[in-house]
């Protein structure tokens, strides 16, 4: 890969290790993936900054780098994480752990990054422009940004993120480039979609067929829900590891099927049916109507305005059962505003919360939670795996009756 | 002798340690006692520490790059890894870890080394050397 001369002074370390380390990190990401030279970008986005995963060896990582001297050059921003940041001691996390998480927070925010705490940065204040090129991670961000706006990153990991922030560079391959955006495999939507749910599902059995292709999506309402697409994105990035769709009419690269595979043909062509649809409902609930729910998630993707508001609408009025958390995540930002709005009071009154930094499928499982209701894909997923709960994936309607009865399945 | 690409710089020596299956580090590998703890692969129950591990690729969360740099710091790392092409997560964490990383062989190395063989990966001479027990 080629390197200004400015590079090469860093790489060999003359501005410190710190950014001695970042730029050999992206020098051996151009020469794996025959990156020609390196980009500017106007910013970087930041997953994996949960303590539970990166451990004490990773505020050693970063305590470090603050040592060498090091700092973003670029706008960088930071996914949520291990705690509920301004409610930890109501919510009974553990101090010890906290303590843990907040310093791994501190070293990034002494770097100079943005505590944003969300996986939306996009709706709170960076949000790039057609054509723009960025490092972003975070699987649904990435690939919401790819999607809808036409940005250009690629799929970056926690820490290829960090040092292309640190650089202000990132190796020019994949997605950067024209070539790579195009259209590969043509999935017909022969089925309506009425709920967020149902994009969730669609991405979570497309994802699964096409792997890391880039499906380009038939027949999707052209009044389709930020939202809904933010839902379809980060389910096709779980049980897939796709980086970008098309969505032909919304992805600006794609106002036609021909543009959208830049005239060639399809490598592959799949539909997507009423029945795939109820499939996968089917498949993501691995427990029968009537079973006991402890935990019901909302909120992954962060929920958008319009999905607080159906929320209030649906708790408005009711109580929660007293043996069921209702957690409903979204971002800082967004809470502040549907505050003052109202919607937050409203569900907050039955006895659910609103969750603005942790996101509840990548730590520990501190409360004893045993099975999950959920109408995200992605957080049945996680919830799985990492949270060692059963999973139960249904309409964010039924979710909500869910907490409302303590049971799954059962309308209020 | 097998030529392959260096990927992370260094050189070690060790018993190796070989599975068909990729691997995901985030929720796979237990970071404190370097041992596989992914029920589903057929690694599961095996300890990594010092061994030269050979797997296809990393798989799964990008968070798997922690992973690898905490078992580094925990001394639980492997000695060398060998992949049949590597990726992104396997990459950075090998590179930022220190732990040497050698991919594209001439030969699959996931059929041609077998558990038990004692390895030396240099990847600095981009040098894989296998020698049977």
């Amino acid at each position: 890969m080629y390197l200004k001369k400015e590079d090469e002074k860093i790489l060999r370390g003359e501005q410190g290790l710190g950014y001695q380390k970042a730029m050999e990190v992206l020098v051996a990401i151009g020469d794996i993936f025959g990156a020609e030279n390196l980009i500017e970008i106007s910013s970087s986005h930041l997953s994996s900054v949960a303590y539970e995963s990166s451990g004490d060896t990773g505020i050693r990582f970063l305590e470090r780098m603050i040592e060498d001297g090091a700092h973003f050059k670029v706008l960088t921003t930071l996914n949520p994480h291990s705690i509920e940041y301004d409610r930890w001691k109501e919510l009974a996390f553990p101090e010890v752990y906290v303590r843990k998480q907040l310093r791994n927070i501190e070293a990034y925010k002494k770097l100079g990054a943005v505590g944003t705490f969300t996986c939306t940065p996009f709706l709170v204040g960076k949000c790039p422009r057609y054509g723009e090129h960025v490092s972003w991670a975070e699987s649904s961000a990435l690939s919401y940004i790819n999607t809808v706006i036409g940005a250009r990153t690629n799929r970056e990991s926690a820490l290829s993120a960090l040092c292309a922030g640190l650089i202000g560079k990132t190796p020019q391959y994949g997605l950067h480039l024209d070539e790579n955006r195009k259209g590969t495999v043509l999935v017909d939507v022969k089925t309506e979609l009425r709920h967020g749910s149902d994009y969730s599902a669609m991405g979570y059995n497309v994802g699964k067929k096409v792997e890391s292709k880039v499906p380009v999506f038939n027949n999707i309402h052209q009044d389709v829900r930020g939202s809904d697409i933010n839902a379809l994105c980060a389910a096709l990035a779980v049980s897939g590891a796709v980086p970008m769709s098309h969505i032909i009419g919304i992805t600006p690269e794609a106002p036609t099927l021909e543009k959208a595979f830049r005239n060639d043909n399809p490598e592959e062509k799949i539909t997507f049916d009423r029945v795939d649809l109820e499939e996968t409902y089917e498949d993501r609930c691995m427990k029968e109507s009537g079973i006991d729910v402890d935990l019901a998630v909302l909120g992954c993707p962060h929920y958008w305005y319009d999905q607080l508001a159906e929320t209030a609408k649906l708790l408005n009025g009711k109580k929660i059962h007293k043996d069921v958390d209702l957690w409903v995540n979204t971002s800082s930002s967004i809470m502040t505003v549907a505050k003052r709005t109202g919607y937050i009071d409203i569900i907050e009154t039955s006895g659910a919360k609103v969750i603005c930094s942790y996101y509840p499928a990548i730590t520990r499982n501190f409360f004893g939670w045993k099975t999950m209701a959920t109408d995200s894909t992605k957080q049945t997923f996680y919830g799985h795996g990492v949270l060692g709960v059963d999973v139960l994936f249904g309409t964010t309607e039924q979710v909500i009756n869910a907490a409302i009865s303590g049971k799954w399945g059962e309308k209020v | 002798m097998i030529k392959g690409r260096k990927v992370s710089k260094g050189r070690g020596a060790g018993e190796a340690l070989v599975t068909t299956q990729t691997i995901s580090f985030l929720a796979g590998v237990d970071p404190d006692r370097g041992v596989v703890i992914d029920r589903a692969h057929e690694l599961s129950g095996q300890c990594i520490t010092g061994k030269i591990l050979v797997f296809p690729r990393g798989k799964g969360s990008t968070g798997g790059t922690w992973i690898i740099m905490r078992l580094a710091d925990n001394k639980t790392a492997p000695a060398a890894i060998i992949n049949i092409e590597t990726d992104l997560i396997t990459a950075i964490g090998s590179i930022l870890a220190g732990i040497f990383l050698i991919d594209k062989l001439d030969e699959d190395p996931t059929l041609l080394i077998k558990t038990g063989d004692y390895v030396i990966v240099d990847a600095d001479e981009s040098i894989v050397k296998i020698l049977t027990q």
